[in-house]
């Protein structure tokens, strides 16, 4: 009856802590092998630049979104100003976050090329 | 990223008290009005508001970012004021009673008034908390520099 269908709330939060660590294990990168410990161990996963364009992607879409919201206000598609407002704002946080980090990695290129040999 | 989750908490703040306002410009307009769909006079609306909770998204509970802590506010309901309404006086008007009464909402303009400027005063918090909120990410970006 009803009381098989129904899952208690602390079943479901196992279950969403088994899902999770499921989740982790295959985001994990995975451990170089033991036996081509002698070898080039390519590190898997996405590098450096390619979170990096992944992130500028990202910040691109919110400022597209931003856009797209401001506009349908002033068309009077929307009348959620606030909201508008708002994905501006993000959209702007987001960029000088991105901003940062590009000096923070140029900062660190510089550096390594001012180094003497 | 919790800075955008507090944004979007002001922002449901921001959208229930606009709401609001739009409930009490109905009243006031309606202050006078003797006819309405269901028949009788206008009645007085108020807002319910509700906490719900924020980032109950399935992706949130998979991440473990979910907190219940956290609570965004809605508007559950529109409620209709049941008080009586007020008898005036006037038996050139159309829709009087056979006594010359007639049935005018329930509606005091000093009551919404002040609710307005209550709501009003809501709405700055809000777009203020808003505002300190991105000013904090702000500051964080400027770490280092």
């Amino acid at each position: 009856m009803s009381s098989q269908l129904s899952i208690s709330s602390q079943a479901a939060e196992n279950l969403f802590a088994r899902l999770r660590d499921v989740r982790k294990e295959s985001l994990a990168p995975v451990s170089p092998d033991a036996s081509q410990a002698g070898g080039a161990a390519k590190p898997s996963g996405m590098s450096f630049f390619d979170q990096l364009q992944a992130r500028v992607a990202e910040v691109n879409d919110n400022a597209k979104v931003a856009d797209k919201m401001a506009v349908d206000v002033v068309t009077g598609k929307s009348e959620n100003l606030h909201e508008a407002m708002l994905a501006a704002s993000t959209a702007e946080l987001t960029f000088n976050l991105m901003v940062q980090v590009r000096n923070r990695a140029l900062e660190a290129y510089q550096e390594v090329m001012r180094m003497p040999v | 990223m919790s800075t955008f989750k507090s944004m979007a908490i002001s922002s449901s703040a921001l959208s229930a008290q606009r709401l609001r306002m739009n409930i009490l410009s109905t009243n006031l307009a309606n202050a006078q009005t003797t006819r309405t769909e269901e028949g009788g006079p206008y009645r007085r609306r108020d807002v319910v508001f509700e906490a719900s909770p924020t980032g109950n998204q399935f992706a949130d509970y998979l991440d473990g970012t979910h907190d219940t802590k956290l609570s965004k506010v809605k508007v559950t309901g529109i409620h209709e004021d049941q008080g009586a309404p007020r008898r005036v006086l006037d038996p050139s008007h159309p829709d009087a009673d056979a006594d010359g009464y007639v049935e005018l909402p329930n509606v005091q303009v000093m009551t919404e008034m002040v609710n307005m400027i209550a709501a009003t005063r809501a709405y700055e918090a809000n777009a203020t908390a808003l505002n300190e909120t991105k000013q904090m990410a702000m500051k964080a970006l400027e770490i280092g520099r």
